[in-house]
């Protein structure tokens, strides 16, 4: 977890000592009790979508100082989001997007170098969130399987496929245990709110404020 | 089982503080709960829960949304705080599709008390006159006189946090902890429109959250994640603050899994005797026995409870001589949120996320009518920094993106509408006889429908809400043109509206039943109109002062 120097350097950022009176106590003894850590199921690499989605979430979030999407094992999520229909995903949507790959790539996607990965990738999130506005209706009619002769009229269709994924790329990586207290600062109990202050450039954003809600 | 003094029917927000002034004023209390225990900390399963550690990280299961909670989802439910809302595939009750009423449950220990949004405020002197100044639902028997210095108790014991803002003509003032103030947005947005406008005001909301500790109940810590259940007790619920005042008196008894299914009559004394009840686990009836009834189970569920209470000398339901049981249902018109970005101010920032923020109380038709619908609405909203679930919706793969959203995105501030509902006897609650549920309790039918008034209002609304935001020079978000449907704003209320006239009310000014008296309903379903504003606190000031009354007239030996 990142340390936050603002909230370090803060005194009234620390629990003060009334706070560790009463209901406090008991709270802090509730969180401590909880610190065994229970990752999402782990998915099988047998599952023929697990390698594209991993390396996928690897594009989008890259380790730096702090690991990526892989090894954050944000594509679990990707396929739970895929497989139970959340943000409208579903299988089609994954098609659409692995197909536009595959096609792009001319060959075998995965077997590209990462920087030509990216590349593609990239491209076709330019396409996805560029000059044309996102669509958010769903499609209903999403090729399950895609040819070149096929893909130019399904551009649109993998583009509007890759909107939908890329939250949840965004969601698997940013509500994982790395993603969220390694990446960004991971605040459970922020304590006394500190107003309208001047940010400063070692300021991470806290993962918190995202959780819940819609992907 | 022994006769107590009194009974509470329900231990949500009004229950709680029935059982509360009760007990301490002496009387032995049996309190009834239709749904399993919660103990305060032990039983909050879920608050420190971090997201990788929910199957769905907190987006929560769609098939779970799309059944068992797709009411339910519309209230302050996600996937961590899901469990304290009701199953909406057992607990089922009927609404026409032209009325498609969300009714917003939690069947619990302490209700609703857990997961309420917190914000307090005081009903306005207008609030209490327009029922007779324009005709629409029944005259208040009351007025603000006579609940300001019950506000000012509750207020005080539950710890409100607030400013005093001069007794604006549509809110007034009342007790409070230091606020936690305005976001650099909020300031923003406040100081706009106080430049632009004499009429109206924004300021920081007023919330049931401590800013400076109350006994054990320590102060906020900022988490934003109450509906879970706080184990520092730094928000206002049964289990925090009423329960363990009751506790301590010695003179309470909790009753979980217990549902009151009805009120057993004596006409001859026109006194309720006993209330039956159904174990929600064996299903096995039973009865148990009071001198008073104190009927605190939600405005719905108090309808429902005095509807099946029907007799041979009560046909159409206890306390139903007049008719009106059951009509006059309300809630809240919500029109939607209006969001705007906020530039200039990228360099302010703020730590730890208020559970609070803004409101800008009614401004219209409160002196003299000025507008072509009737009474008004207000706005409460909120601020903050853009998260990183922009990533997901904008351009940019890779380390360009990653970087960008370990930084705090842009401003965002906003509001939803909040539009009085006009009194009107045909939005009602009954009781299908022919359909029941799991239980064996018949459904509850619940029809509450939009009037011309509410569209017109909540346009106006939108429109005022424009020009406000607009002053930002940001850019406005999209934002819906349509009232959500009713019960979504979880403020029901009516059906047993008080009065003075028993031809013309179902309670009196002591919020008693006119046809038995010592049944008291203390929850919304004594409201006469609802205002424009969060109606809880009014709630409590309410069952505060019909329990002190109760208190007073029991030592006297009224219900002996």
């Amino acid at each position: 977890m990142h340390v936050d120097p603002a909230a370090s350097r803060e005194p009234d950022r620390q629990l003060k000592r009334r706070d560790l009176l009463g209901g406090a106590v008991a709270a802090l003894v509730c969180l401590m009790a909880q610190a065994e850590p229970r990752s999402l199921a782990e998915r099988s690499s047998a599952d023929p979508r697990f390698s594209l989605a991993d390396r996928l979430c690897d594009l989008v979030i890259p380790p730096t100082d702090t690991p990526g999407g892989s090894k954050a094992g944000a594509a679990a999520f990707v396929l739970l989001a895929i497989d139970h229909s959340m943000n409208a995903l579903d299988g089609a949507s994954w098609n659409a997007v692995r197909d536009a790959l595959q096609v792009a790539a001319g060959t075998d996607f995965l077997r590209l170098e990462r920087a030509r990965q990216s590349e593609l990738l990239e491209a076709l999130d330019a396409r996805a969130f560029g000059p044309v506005p996102p669509i958010s209706t769903p499609s209903t009619a999403m090729p399950s399987t895609a040819t070149p002769s096929t893909l130019t009229a399904s551009n649109r269709v993998a583009e509007l496929a890759w909107q939908r994924l890329k939250p949840a790329i965004i969601a698997g990586y940013y509500t994982s245990q790395i993603g969220a207290s390694q990446e960004l600062v991971y605040e459970p109990v922020p304590g006394p709110q500190r107003r309208n202050f001047t940010l400063t450039p070692d300021y991470r954003a806290r993962s918190n404020e995202g959780f819940g809600g819609a992907l | 089982m022994p006769t107590y003094d009194a009974i509470v029917a329900g231990s949500g927000i009004t229950g709680g503080w029935a059982a509360k002034e009760l007990t301490e004023r002496g009387l032995s209390v049996l309190m009834i709960e239709r749904g399993p225990s919660i103990e305060h900390r032990r039983d909050y399963t879920t608050e420190f829960t971090p997201p990788w550690e929910l199957p769905f990280h907190g987006f929560g299961d769609p098939k779970v949304l799309a059944t068992s909670k797709r009411v339910q989802q519309y209230g302050r439910m996600d996937e961590w705080t899901q469990g304290m809302f009701v199953d909406d595939e057992v607990d089922i009750y009927e609404t026409p599709p032209e009325s498609a009423f969300r009714w917003i449950r939690g069947y619990h220990l302490g209700g609703r008390s857990l997961m309420w949004g917190r914000h307090s405020y005081r009903m306005a002197p207008v609030h209490f006159k327009e029922n007779t100044r324009d005709k629409h639902g029944l005259p208040w028997p009351i007025g603000y006189e006579d609940l300001a210095t019950w506000y000012d108790y509750v207020e005080r014991y539950i710890g409100v946090n607030g400013t005093v803002a001069g007794n604006l003509p549509g809110l007034p003032d009342g007790q409070y902890q230091p606020s936690m103030g305005f976001s650099a947005a909020e300031q923003r947005l406040a100081d706009a429109i106080a430049a632009h406008y004499n009429d109206r005001r924004l300021i920081p909301g007023r919330t049931a959250n401590l800013t400076q500790p109350i006994g054990d109940r320590s102060a906020c810590n900022n988490r934003d994640q109450c509906a879970r259940g706080c184990s520092f007790g730094a928000y206002f619920s049964t289990q925090s603050s009423t329960l363990p005042a009751a506790r301590a008196t010695g003179r309470l008894t909790v009753l979980t899994d217990t549902i009151v299914d009805s009120l057993e009559y004596d006409a001859t004394s026109k006194r309720v005797t006993g209330v039956r009840l159904i174990d929600a686990k064996s299903g096995a009836g039973s009865i148990a026995r009071a001198k008073l009834v104190f009927l605190c189970t939600g405005s719905i569920n108090s309808v429902g409870v005095l509807l099946r209470s029907a007799s041979e000398q009560t046909p159409g339901g206890l306390g139903n001589s007049s008719g009106l049981l059951g009509r006059y249902i309300m809630d809240h018109a919500f029109a939607g949120i209006m969001l705007t970005t906020v530039p200039g101010i990228d360099d302010q920032m703020y730590l730890g996320r208020k559970p609070n923020g803004i409101v800008l109380p009614r401004f219209v038709n409160i002196k003299e009518q000025e507008t072509d619908f009737l009474r008004g609405y207000s706005y409460q909203g909120a601020s903050g920094r853009d998260t990183w679930k922009r990533g997901g919706h904008g351009r940019g793969i890779g380390l360009t993106l990653k970087q960008s959203l370990e930084k705090p995105g842009g401003w965002i501030v906003g509001f939803g509408i909040s539009v009085e509902c006009l009194p009107r006897p045909e939005n009602r609650a009954t009781v299908t006889f022919s359909r029941k549920d799991k239980y064996g309790l018949p459904l509850m039918h619940i029809d509450v429908r939009w009037s011309d008034n509410e569209h017109k209002a909540a346009a106006h609304a939108r429109q005022e809400g424009r020009a406000m935001l607009g002053l930002l020079g940001g850019t406005l978000l999209p934002y819906s043109e349509e009232i959500e449907p009713p019960g979504t704003s979880i403020h029901e209320m009516g059906g047993a509206c008080m009065g003075n006239d028993p031809r013309r009310s179902v309670t009196n000014r002591h919020n008693q039943l006119h046809d038995a008296p010592n049944v008291f309903v203390t929850d919304g379903a004594c409201m006469n109109s609802c205002g424009d504003r969060n109606p809880s606190l009014s709630y409590m000031a309410l069952t505060v002062r019909a329990a002190a009354y109760a208190a007073e007239r029991f030592k006297a030996g009224a219900f002996a």
